[in-house]
């Protein structure tokens, strides 16, 4: 990769997408094909049911928004060197915070003070759960692949446990959100967007992505989790407090991850169920791995896999949606190739 | 021996097939110097294999070879992204367990137009008994695995291939100063640990009948942290594995008498594995996944 390269190069940021995109398609139309469907009548039935509608694109904007927040929040880690698989169990217990505080606040809290609160605890949620791995991880040593790889488990069979424990209205979900605890969809402000998901939660993930960056950038402590990534113990040696910059990275990743709720519970649901915005925590993975630093490439990313994720709820009848997920894999890996670790 | 008693041998015997498989094949692929999260999906792409071959031309022997290759060819995939595509271990091990699960469900519904599970599946016939424990053990599968798992721990520790293999892992520089070439042992290793897995996941479907979408159920992944605990040594790393084993076991064995809920039951090993890494020392096999060139 450090190799001077001397063709004609695109900025390799391009060159990723491209790559990713032509081995989405190539894939695409193999799956399609299997499932006895023509590619290219597939093809134009995702496009339609994606970016042909105003609908439709509302629902791509609606699913990338999670992985826009996951995406920022696997970032956060890997740039601080470690490897957070545990973005998914971090967005659900986000998310599971955010539906119990929604619904259990009292319903006369007015209407940005709801919001915000069911936010921070999305926010804390996940955040407690990363800095969990994050203290394992600097005190004991312990690596943070396994420990996340558990806690996503743990996470996953305690929450249906405690909703049915009296936690829940109904054994696989929250109480309904108080209407000050909502954010609104984008349909009421605009009637192109009549019926789709999306809310203000997608103005809020990009406002969130541009600060994030930006605070990455610019600011002493956002740099220092970049310097931490590069080497923990010259950081010591230079007065950086390395472990405790380790582990806040853990624990702002998850933070980040858990803010995905806004999407699904407070802009679109009005409340948690099992199983709501699973899978996002792994797309926001290959959404770091694709789009790296910049804006523009996280937000295209998260449009990418959220059209993917979009194309399978349209094509799920002759092809199973579950293909999206070995698409998504597929671009996690392409968008990877040639930059492992050394 | 009471009921219960025998439930309990015999449940975790055959729960042990999975988690050892899975256990050894992390052994391999590790020492060699690869990282590969992805067994999961490796036991679980072998599963639906052996499910597939073994439903497709009724022979259970015939399920048993496509089980092993895809398993091999999964953890074969999975070296070839990392040590040649120089893809990061951790991004290609969870594509590739992503992929399985939900290739799985893909297959499901194209092939046999189920959501959730295949229709049964021949498996090898083991012995007819009226004791649970002579039938878990005669199950053909787990004789077979029982055997192959006991040709790898010699191939990893007596043999010129797993002698090369272990340099790989430990100091690849030397390695390949000393003429071994490292990138081909750790391909050979993957296969090596693919093979393993694979026999995991035929005798899963072979024990159960039928492949479910979910059965593997983050058993490898245990058996990730299981190699962990046993420092990537074979024998104390089955010997994890057979501990997880015995606690899902004695999960099902006393389920009536236990008055907990059977999902925090089901956690228990990964909360003990929790508490077993807080000792520290558990730090690293992991990271010793750097990359050759």
């Amino acid at each position: 990769m450090s190799e001077a390269v001397s063709r004609p190069s695109l900025p390799p940021g391009v060159r990723r997408g491209v790559w990713s995109v032509v081995v989405v398609l190539l894939l695409f139309d193999g799956l399609a094909f299997l499932a006895g469907e023509a590619p290219r009548v597939a093809l134009l039935k995702a496009l339609e049911g994606t970016w042909g509608t105003m609908y439709g694109l509302g629902q791509v904007i609606y699913k990338a928004t999670p992985l826009l927040l996951t995406g920022l929040g696997f970032r956060v880690a890997l740039r601080a060197g470690l490897f957070n698989i545990g973005v998914e169990g971090q967005l659900l217990l986000g998310s599971f915070a955010a539906g119990v505080v929604a619904s259990r606040l009292p319903s006369s809290t007015p209407w940005p003070l709801g919001v915000l609160m069911s936010l921070g605890a999305a926010g804390v949620g996940g955040a407690g759960l990363g800095a969990v791995a994050g203290a394992m991880k600097v005190k004991f040593g312990a690596h943070e692949v396994i420990v996340t790889l558990l806690l996503n488990r743990i996470v996953e069979a305690l929450v249906p446990y405690v909703l049915r424990r009296g936690v829940g209205v109904t054994g696989y979900r929250s109480g309904d959100a108080i209407s000050g605890a909502l954010l609104p969809r984008l349909e009421q402000l605009s009637e192109v967007f009549r019926g789709s998901a999306a809310s203000l939660a997608t103005v809020l993930a990009l406002v969130v992505c541009l600060l994030v960056l930006r605070w990455e950038r610019s600011s002493v402590t956002g740099r220092e989790f970049g310097w931490v990534g590069l080497g923990a113990g010259v950081c010591e040696a230079q007065g950086i407090p390395g472990g405790r910059r380790l582990w806040q990275a853990m624990a702002l990743s998850g933070g980040r991850a858990g803010l995905g709720a806004s999407a699904t519970v407070l802009g679109y649901k009005g409340y948690y169920e099992l199983g709501l915005g699973a899978g996002a925590g792994f797309g926001g993975i290959a959404v770091a791995m694709l789009g790296q630093g910049s804006a523009v490439g996280l937000v295209g990313a998260a449009l990418l896999l959220g059209t993917l994720q979009q194309a399978g709820l349209v094509l799920n009848a002759s092809l199973p949606r579950e293909a999206m997920d070995v698409l998504t894999a597929a671009v996690l890996v392409a968008a990877s190739a040639g930059r492992g670790r050394r | 021996m009471s009921g219960q008693l025998t439930t309990f041998v015999a449940e975790a015997i055959r729960m042990a097939v999975p988690y050892m498989a899975c256990g050894l094949g992390a052994v391999l692929t590790e020492r060699s110097g690869v990282v590969n999260i992805g067994l999961e999906g490796a036991l679980g792409v072998s599963a639906l294999c052996a499910a597939v071959g073994a439903i497709a031309t009724g022979s259970g022997l015939v399920g048993l070879g496509a089980g092993v290759s895809g398993g091999a060819f999964y953890c074969l995939l999975h070296g070839v992204l990392v040590v040649r595509a120089r893809v990061d271990a951790m991004v290609s091990g969870i594509a590739l367990t992503m992929a399985a699960y939900g290739g799985g469900r893909v297959a499901l519904r194209l092939l046999y137009g189920s959501a959730s599970n295949s229709p049964k599946v021949p498996g090898l016939p083991g012995l007819e008994s009226t004791s649970a424990v002579l039938r878990v053990v005669s199950e053909p599968a787990l004789l077979v695995f029982g055997v192959a798992a006991g040709m790898l721990v010699l191939v990893l520790e007596r043999t010129r291939l797993g002698l090369r293999l272990r340099a790989s892992g430990d100091n690849e520089a030397a390695a390949e100063a000393a003429g071994v070439e490292v990138g081909a042992t750790r391909l050979w290793a993957s296969v090596l640990s693919g093979v393993a897995c694979g026999l995991g996941g035929v005798h899963m479907v072979f024990d159960q009948r039928q492949y479910d979408a979910g059965m593997t159920g983050g058993r490898g992944f245990l058996a990730l942290a299981a190699a962990i605990l046993g420092r990537h040594r074979p024998g104390a790393t089955l010997l994890a594995c057979g501990g997880f084993a015995a606690l899902e076991a004695a999960q099902i064995a006393w389920q009536d008498s236990l008055k907990l809920a059977p999902e925090l039951v089901r956690l228990l090993p990964f909360v003990a594995t929790m508490g077993l890494l807080m000792r520290g020392r558990s730090g690293m096999a992991l990271a010793r996944g750097r990359l050759w060139r």
